[in-house]
């Protein structure tokens, strides 16, 4: 009597609520912070900064754009003073390299030089910021965040043969200058906006950008589904917010404010996302794939079919069959890769015990992180509409302290060589502080103002006094003691230029660049031994037209299981995780690629061509391979010992010249 | 003497008298910042050292444990049957609920003075059994090959994490200026299924990497100079003049 009344409560107690709430029963905590874990820096709104004010002549001269004047008043604060402006040759080679990633040809650095008005810099600054070889380079420092591949990764490492799509819709985003809260939707919930929007579609990518793990056999659906979701989520955390939402899927986050329910709230926005391969193929392809699709598809159903009643040794036979005819598996058909909401099919989200899908807990709805939140503050069910449109506009709301912090902070660092919080994915408490808040605030502030739009930004920290700096300061050996990291900048950053920089360069100046932009990406020709890194050695075909091979190196395929040995010497990620800084290591096979490695050599003797039909003359040849190479002319001493390496009846010696170019620290390096 | 009749003596006088001493290479700048840092510096490590160095096999396709040194007697009482129901949901890839348990047909002895169990199929390192250390607690959280095999060598079953050899070379350095911390020499069949990411550094820069010795005729990249290239004759005249009293460059460019 006393349990079936209990059921009945009960069965009326759940029916209310599910009235009440249809989607979000036995709900996780909405959860509350302290005014502690609220009190973090990065967490504080904006705050409405005015540059520091100077009376004195020498700080009147030295501050240009309202930079400077935050940049000085740090310097003074640590007894710093800034160094002498670059010279000119210096000054071209750097903000070439930094806005496009190639040098300028010597004819522009001569006209730079030589151009004594005193609005020579602005022009050039403009000049590169309309070209679209910005684009290609900074879209480079996005693909790098946002993990971008053209390969699955894990066991088979797929080629997805489309993604070329995503990358030149960075490349055009950047160059059209297109705003980050419209970058930022259109990447989140580009099929939301609009789903018949190609350009959108092909942006919705974004979300399938991480790796991808498909194996044979019976796959737990559920597993490798919370490990999609896991990929869409962390990347909003790590891309946009500057937090380490990740760190929050097994447990609440063990630093930061950041409960474990925030982190399936956020996988919340992604519980409708499905995959959806939109096929721009032709109907005749169309026709043509199912033709040799069909029969294979056939073989396989009946493969797997008769695997239950196969014997032992019948199943392995069974089963090298079926590794063979997915090796014969056609290239699917040309499509975009995009997403789209299925409410029909939705993934229920529940908190995970230690991350593990097995172990569901309490469920949960949408909701950004609690602690950017009111205490309490409700979530969305599950099925609400355009969900990831929605998340978008939360993170792109201007008032949001994180979005316009972290990006102007991933600027500032791309240009100084040093971000102004040094852990650009981490904003949170294991993350380095601001070395200079209110410049870091009055950035964002103006990145905001300025509709969202990057190229005023470039060029407010470009023109800036602070930028235009040399990277040798007069009191070098003190300062150096003092900020050993030139956290103050003190000086300009000498770079090591990046892996692509360094082959883009040396097709540049070897005349062979193709500068073809957009498309599919090319496998150019590699070590054998190298292919049989990969599972699958018949993905890698090498591009046909060798014209195709001489591009710029971010149409170069870029695979998750073959980073090639060129890229991977000098630091270019692994595109598993997000990376938002290189490294800039030093070591021995960097040395040993460029002396011996077939790009270096290759393009060695393309440049010696071009140095031997640029001038009968020994000297003139030697002046022009360092202007190319270097920017400028060899002093007294080199341009002593190439003359002396050049006078030599061995025909070799020109490549040889050309190749040494390739390996001295003045082409490698950006002062 | 002129500086380009000295003769190199070391690696570091090779690089810098290669092409006349000028351009001497990025290596320049690693000398410089490896007298100001060197991230492959030997460093004290949390507890003694008893080994050196190591040598891990990692032998994909190898005999089973289950036939080697891990007795399992239950799955020998349970040959034939279908899986009990107490082992929970079948997970395991190309396996499902008719699939029935494979007892082994070795048979196991204890031996040496540990008494651990080998197999009859090892009866020479049955021999040499107290100079082994089994370890049979292994246990793998996901059951395809990639993603264990990403756990064995970074810990985590995802792909992107530093593997052992890099962590290894972050945390401890390398005594050795002459030779690479961290060797890695793939299968030369083929990759195992986990491929590049699991012995590569990860997120560690790319100093953590592994030097690759494959097989074929290049077993070290770039260590020798291409065959097509004009700089062939070059490296020998190099080469030659590093390994003999010959001077670097040639005798008209001296004077």
């Amino acid at each position: 009597m006393f349990h079936s009344t209990l059921r009945k409560f009960s069965t009326f107690a759940l029916m209310t609520v599910m009235f009440a709430a249809p989607e979000v029963t036995d709900v996780a905590p909405l959860g509350s912070f302290t005014p502690v874990e609220r009190r973090h820096w990065a967490f504080q709104p904006r705050k409405a900064v005015t540059p520091p004010a100077f009376t004195d002549a020498a700080a009147k001269a030295w501050i240009r754009t309202p930079i400077d004047a935050f940049i000085l008043a740090g310097l003074r604060k640590a007894e710093l003073t800034p160094a002498a402006e670059a010279d000119r040759a210096t000054l071209i080679r750097r903000v070439t390299y930094n806005l496009h990633g190639l040098p300028p040809t010597p004819e522009e650095v001569a006209a730079f030089v030589a151009d004594r008005s005193p609005q020579a810099y602005e022009k050039l600054v403009d000049r590169l910021l309309a070209s679209p070889r910005y684009g290609e380079q900074w879209a480079r420092h996005w693909l790098d965040v946002v993990r971008f591949a053209e390969s699955d990764g894990y066991e088979y490492d797929t080629h997805r043969p489309d993604a070329y799509r995503f990358r030149d819709y960075v490349i055009s985003s950047f160059n059209e200058d297109k705003p980050y809260d419209l970058f930022v939707k259109e990447q989140l919930a580009g099929d939301e906006i609009d789903p018949k929007n190609d350009t959108l579609l092909v942006a919705s990518g974004f979300n399938r950008l991480g790796p991808l793990r498909k194996n044979q056999g019976n796959q737990d659906v559920a597993s490798s589904r919370t490990e999609v979701l896991t990929e869409m989520a962390n990347i909003v955390g790590a891309g946009f917010l500057g937090m380490t939402m990740g760190c929050a899927r097994c447990h609440d986050h063990k630093f930061d404010p950041i409960r474990q329910s925030d982190y399936y709230r956020l996988q919340g926005y992604f519980a409708q996302t499905k995959e959806n391969d939109v096929i721009v193929a032709t109907p005749e392809e169309q026709a043509k794939h199912k033709e040799v699709m069909a029969p294979l598809e056939g073989e396989m159903r009946k493969l797997r079919g008769s695997m239950r009643r196969a014997s032992e040794e019948e199943k392995g036979k069974i089963l090298t069959r079926l590794e063979e005819i997915d090796g014969q598996i056609p290239p699917p058909l040309t499509a975009m890769y995009a997403v789209k909401n299925d409410t029909k099919d939705m993934t229920q989200i529940h908190m995970l015990q230690r991350g593990d899908y097995r172990n569901k807990g309490p469920k949960v709805g949408m909701r950004p992180p609690g602690v950017l939140l009111p205490d309490g503050a409700a979530e969305l069910p599950l099925s609400a509409e355009t969900p990831r449109l929605k998340l978008a506009e939360w993170i792109t709301e201007p008032a949001n302290p994180l979005t316009a912090r972290v990006m102007a902070n991933r600027i500032f660092g791309f240009h100084f060589g040093r971000p102004l919080v040094t852990t650009p994915n981490d904003f949170g408490k294991m993350g380095t502080r601001p070395t200079n808040p209110e410049l870091l605030d009055w950035l964002a502030n103006e990145y905001v103002k300025a509709g969202w739009k990057m190229k005023p930004l470039h060029r407010m920290i470009l023109l800036s006094s602070a930028y235009r700096q040399s990277s040798r300061s007069a009191n070098e050996k003190a300062y150096a003691a003092k900020d050993p990291e030139n956290k103050w900048l003190w000086k300009a950053n000498r770079r090591r230029l990046e892996a692509e920089e360094i082959r883009d360069t040396m097709l540049a100046i070897s005349g062979r660049l193709n500068t073809k932009a957009g498309g599919p990406s090319i496998m150019v020709s590699i070590d054998p031994e190298l292919i049989k890194d990969l599972k699958r050695p018949q993905y890698w075909v090498t591009t046909r037209d060798k014209k195709e091979h001489d591009r710029r190196t971010i149409y170069m395929i870029y695979k998750r299981n073959l980073i090639l040995p060129f890229m991977q010497v000098f630091d270019s990620p692994d595109t598993l995780l997000s990376c938002a800084r290189r490294d800039q290591s030093t070591h021995a096979p960097q040395a040993l690629e460029l002396l011996n490695g077939t790009v270096s050599n290759d393009l060695a003797v393309a440049l010696a061509k071009r140095l031997q039909a640029a001038s009968p003359a020994v000297k003139a040849r030697v002046d022009y391979g360092w202007r190319l190479a270097a920017g400028r002319l060899p002093n007294e001493r080199e341009r002593l010992i190439s003359l002396k390496y050049l006078d030599d009846p061995d025909p070799t010696a020109a490549t040889e010249f050309a190749l040494s170019l390739f390996n001295s620290n003045a082409f490698l390096y950006v002062n | 003497m002129s500086e380009h009749i000295r003769y190199a003596r070391n690696r570091r006088e090779f690089l810098t008298d290669c092409f006349c001493g000028f351009g001497a290479m990025g290596f320049g700048s690693l000398m410089a910042a490896e007298a100001a840092k060197n991230p492959l510096a030997p460093k004290a490590p949390h507890f003694p050292a008893k080994a050196k160095s190591m040598i891990f096999l990692f032998q994909a396709g190898g005999p089973s444990h289950l036939e080697t040194f891990d007795p399992k007697p239950l799955l020998n009482k349970l040959h034939g049957e279908k899986r009990p129901d107490t082992f929970g949901k079948v997970e395991y890839q190309n396996v499902n609920s008719a699939s029935r348990i494979l007892g082994t047909k070795r048979t196991f002895s204890r031996h040496g003075k540990s008494g651990l169990e080998v197999s009859d199929l090892l009866p020479h390192q049955a021999q040499i059994v107290d100079d082994l250390c089994v370890i049979r607690s292994m246990h793998g959280d996901m059951v395809v090959h990639s993603a264990a095999q990403y756990q064995l060598m970074s810990g985590r079953v995802i792909p992107g994490f530093p593997s052992m050899g890099s962590w290894v070379t972050y945390g401890l350095g390398t005594v050795s200026d002459s030779l690479p911390a961290y060797v890695v020499m793939p299968d030369p069949n083929g990759a195992p299924e986990a491929g590049q990411p699991m012995y590569t550094n990860g997120f560690l820069p790319a100093v953590y990497q592994p030097a690759m010795f494959r097989a074929g005729k290049r077993p070290v990249l770039n260590l020798d100079v291409p065959k097509a290239s004009p700089w062939t004759a070059a490296a020998k005249r190099l080469i030659s003049s590093a390994s003999s009293t010959k001077p670097t460059c040639s005798a008209k460019i001296r004077n």
